[in-house]
């Protein structure tokens, strides 16, 4: 503890009077300062969309709604009162908005949020002519990636490292003082082991510095409170991570200039080579076919004419909704026309939504073989935990998705209710209008843990090589110095 | 002074060829690049099938649809499948962010849908690979590598002194080291990136007729790239006291040139020039059109203005006896509403996008990766240019089919009556949409700033090294 405390006292000076290395710090903080900025900006954007979106759909919901009180003796009331009554109409004319509200950490990681939408207009027509739809973006912008301040911890952290650590032996070798260390009492590996420690230091209170600045500047809740601490927790482990591998790469005991290849040789190998390689492996669109989804965007070809055709649909449909069938026949018969669209829509979502459904169980299957490569490597795991508490990953955009189809469900439903009852829509149905309730992806704390724990693994594998190695070529007499 | 040039320019190779470590990272390099040239190929191939035969199929259903009304025909409506180009193998470009099928039905100018991106996690976001990928990001970490210290050594070994006196002066010095850095290094990408060139060839069908000069600009362009950085690196490496300066400072420049840069350009311009949401944008069209209009409602103003005007053209009392289906010109004239309002929302919002790129590609100015990129996407027909041009020419194509079933419906049809069928001849009537690269001579003019800047870049970059190596005093060189 001591000899730490002198050697940091020592490095500490030496930061000081660094002016370079003082340099690269304030100008890692101003990036991650704009960092913050950005995400802010681009997560208060999507917010006030929302909230226009919000307030434009509930006047339109009410303007809809008042119609059921319109007076029918003027040609544009009676219009009004028929979008309001009518449930056919209703189905057709109510719009709702499904809404993947952003999480509070969305704004330090932003993730895949640019990339799927975020918000959908959805009424009790064709589920998938809706679904499919995307946010405008420039795809240059999205191919270059979002400024945010897990780009800075992710991609310029581990560059801030390996400034600060990449000649912490070598160094000394160059200077020559390498031989005075050694006849210090301290081991000369305790010495390297302390400077390390001083850097992996400086780098977290740095690190704790700029994540509170993020919370307080990102306006984050008190409930936020965990996501805070696993926050510290991931870009903390990432930091470790690369301590552990620089004290590994100068453990090998070459020149400043080798450290400084390996070190960077490492950084482009987990940023830059395997990400890339893994994405072009699995980049083939035969994996998962969109063209398979073009079918279900289209305009289907409509129902027949004759009454026959439209009571056999409706028999296939009430054999599977059977709910929905009506004993008195007399009110059933009276929207008969409209029953059977509903039905022939429903069923036409029905008949699509295999393939639908087989064509996103093949995109998560890749999803899952990559991720299990991507453990390995901490950029991209950091990156995905990251993520993950920003609710911004792929596993995000399938629950919204899944939250979506499930709230589609219910606006038929409150439709279809009156309709194949042959009753109109009342005041009381309205004041039971579907709210669109998003599910969150249960599995975040297991994610966390998992990707932590082989964050952590690839950090004591490193730390213990590398210490190894260190002692072991400090123990021997051979080794020149 | 000619053979002094060349004695140190052979005396680099020498040198570059001699170190295990760089050999290793070029064959890193070359292998990675012939990874890349293998993905990009089965990628293409892949795309193009699984589009070739959508697109066949789409079409086959358009043709063999039942003699229905021409407007539920057109409603029924056609695919538009983003062809894969021959050159995205080399660079995949906006690819992956860009959706590649519209659906083209009347009243509505669709999104195009489906970006390969979003269905992946957070990978994706840290770049596919790509040839283009290699060369504009790894090659000039090789340059580097292999020129960091090709003065500074010299330098410390005090061999530089020993080539003062022979009376070699310093630009001498670095421009035959420049000579020798850029020869090794174009004899190990060349061989590579030929035989990725004749893999290419040789696998797949031609691109077009300008497929060679695209290939030989891009060759160019790539060229010009490493020579600037070939020059920048022996430049440092004369100016800086040591090898290991020499080399934080070059990585330090490529960091912010090839990772920052581009990032922070492309953040900072959609900040500058904020895209409408999509909210918004399907707002402000339906805005528009329903003070138009309706396509589907003869009864509104614009309606009963036209009736009017239509009435008394033709001399007759009422629609019916129009000698056409006034419904059917009602709806095209409802289209050519909509579509005048569509242009005014798209043109605005590609107008954005051009502001937001143009302001990526001001980088370009001072940035060759900035240019080299932009380039490289533009020549490969993967950029943003493309992609637009590509919505536009669909949105042609869209409304010309649209067009032909509703002047069908026009004159082969009677007020009211929906029962009318049109037969297949109408619709093998409407071509099936073939998209055309844009030519070559816009794509350089729209890249004209990058080629001009990269030329500029290269000139400016060499006179101003010799003018500043030449000035160093002689005491500085040792």
């Amino acid at each position: 503890m001591k000899t730490l405390l002198l050697i940091s006292a020592r490095e500490w000076k030496l930061l000081n009077r660094n002016i370079l290395q003082l340099c690269i710090i304030v100008l890692f903080a101003a990036a991650a300062l704009y960092a913050i900025h950005y995400g802010n900006a681009v997560i208060d954007r999507q917010q006030e969309t929302v909230q226009y979106i919000r307030q434009q759909n509930a006047q339109d919901q009410q303007r809809l709604i008042n119609g059921l009180g319109a007076d029918t003796t003027t040609p544009a009331g009676l219009a009004a009162w028929e979008k309001a009554a009518y449930p056919s109409k209703v189905r057709f004319f109510l719009n709702y908005y499904a809404v993947n509200e952003p999480a509070p950490f969305a704004r330090l990681s932003i993730g895949q949020r640019d990339v799927n939408a975020y918000y959908l207009q959805l009424n009790a027509q064709n589920l998938y002519l809706q679904l499919f739809r995307s946010e405008i973006a420039n795809p240059r912008k999205l191919l270059a990636g979002n400024f945010d301040l897990s780009f800075v911890i992710i991609y310029l952290l581990p560059l801030l490292i390996i400034a600060f650590t990449y000649n912490l032996l070598s160094d000394e070798q160059e200077r020559g003082t390498l031989p005075l260390l050694r006849m210090q009492p301290v081991p000369v590996q305790q010495i390297i082991l302390c400077k390390l420690l001083f850097w992996l230091g400086i780098t977290i209170a740095l690190l704790f510095i700029i994540s509170c600045i993020a919370f307080v500047w990102s306006g984050m809740p008190v409930t936020a409170a965990g996501s805070m601490i696993w926050w510290l927790l991931v870009s903390g482990s990432y930091a470790g991570c690369w301590f552990a591998l620089l004290l590994l790469i100068n453990a090998f005991h070459r020149s400043s200039a080798v450290n400084a290849l390996w070190s960077l040789g490492a950084w482009l190998l987990f940023l830059v080579v395997v990400p890339a390689l893994l994405n072009l492996a699995f980049s083939d669109e035969r994996q998962a076919d969109p063209t398979k989804l073009t079918d279900y965007i289209r305009r289907q070809q409509g129902l027949g004419e004759s009454k026959q055709e439209k009571v056999e649909v409706l028999e296939r449909f009430y054999k599977r909704y059977p709910q929905y069938r009506n004993n008195d026949t007399a009110a059933a018969i009276r929207f008969l026309e409209f029953q059977a669209y509903s039905a022939y829509v429903t069923l036409t979502d029905a008949a699509a939504k295999p393939g639908v459904d087989a064509y996103y169980r093949k995109v998560w299957r890749r999803q899952r073989q990559m991720a299990a490569f991507n453990l390995i490597n901490p950029a991209v795991n950091t990156q995905h935990l990251m993520n993950t508490l920003g609710h911004t990953g792929i596993e995000d955009a399938f629950a919204f998705r899944a939250s979506i189809s499930a709230f589609h469900e219910r606006l038929c439903h409150f439709c279809f209710e009156p309709l194949f009852a042959g009753r109109m829509m009342t005041k009381a149905d309205f004041n039971n209008l579907p709210v669109f309730r998003q599910l969150q992806p249960s599995t975040a704390i297991g994610t966390l843990l998992r990707g932590l724990g082989w964050l952590w693994l690839l950090t004591i594998i490193a730390a213990v090589a590398g210490w190894r190695r260190l002692r072991n070529s400090f123990s021997t007499p051979t080794v020149n110095g | 002074m000619i053979s002094n040039l060349f004695r140190i320019a052979m005396q680099e190779i020498t040198v570059v060829y001699r170190s295990r470590v760089i050999l290793l990272m070029a064959g890193i390099i070359l292998l990675l690049v012939l990874t890349a040239a293998w993905g990009g190929y089965r990628n293409y191939q892949t795309a193009k099938h699984i589009r070739d035969e959508a697109k066949a199929s789409k079409r086959a259903q358009w043709l063999q649809q039942d003699p229905k009304h021409p407007h539920v025909a057109a409603h029924f409506g056609t695919f538009a499948y983003k062809p894969k180009t021959w050159f995205s193998m080399f660079d995949d470009g906006l690819d992956n962010y860009a959706g590649a099928y519209a659906y083209l039905e009347p009243h509505r100018q669709n999104d195009f849908v489906f970006k390969p991106a979003e269905g992946h996690g957070a990978g994706i976001r840290f770049g596919q690979l790509s040839v283009a990928l290699v060369l504009q990001l790894l090659v000039p970490l090789l340059v580097i590598f292999m020129g960091f210290s090709t003065v500074t050594r010299e330098r410390e070994q005090g061999t530089l002194k020993l080539l003062f006196s022979y009376g070699i002066t310093l630009p001498a010095i670095a421009a035959g080291k420049v000579i020798g850095q850029y020869a090794a290094l174009m004899l190990l990408l060349l061989p590579v990136l030929t035989l990725t060139g004749a893999f290419f060839v040789a696998m797949t069908p031609g691109a077009g007729s300008d497929q060679a000069l695209r290939a030989w600009l891009l060759l160019a362009v790539y060229a010009g790239y490493f020579l600037l950085f070939t020059l920048l690196t022996v430049f440092v490496s004369a100016m800086a006291g040591t090898g290991g300066n020499s080399l934080l400072i070059l990585l330090t420049v490529w960091i912010v040139a090839c990772i920052i840069m581009p990032k922070a350009a492309a953040n900072i311009a959609s900040d500058r020039y904020p895209l409408p949401a999509q909210y918004s944008f399907r707002e402000g069209i339906q805005r528009d059109i329903t003070q138009g209009i309706d396509g589907h409602n003869t009864s509104n103003e614009r309606a009963q203005q036209m009736e009017k005007k239509l009435l008394q053209q033709y001399k007759v009392k009422t629609v019916r006896e129009l000698p056409f289906n006034f419904e059917g010109y009602i709806m095209q004239a409802g289209e050519t509403y909509s579509s005048m309002v569509y242009d005014k929302h798209f043109h605005q919002l590609q107008h954005t996008l051009l502001q937001q790129d143009r302001f990526c590609r001001l980088a370009a100015i001072i940035n060759p990766y900035a240019a080299v990129q932009g380039l490289s996407m533009g020549l490969a027909a993967t950029d943003l240019n493309t992609h637009i041009d590509f919505q536009q020419k669909t949105e042609t194509y869209r409304r010309q089919f649209v067009q032909k079933m509703n002047e069908d419906m026009m004159h082969h049809s009677k007020l009211g009556d929906w029962d009318y069928k049109a037969s297949q001849a109408l619709y093998a009537s409407v071509p099936d949409f073939q998209y055309q690269l844009l030519p070559l001579k816009r794509v350089l003019v729209f890249y004209r700033m990058e080629l001009f800047s990269l030329a500029a870049l290269l000139l400016l970059g060499s006179g101003i090294f010799y003018f500043i190596l030449k000035r160093v005093p002689l005491i500085t060189r040792l």
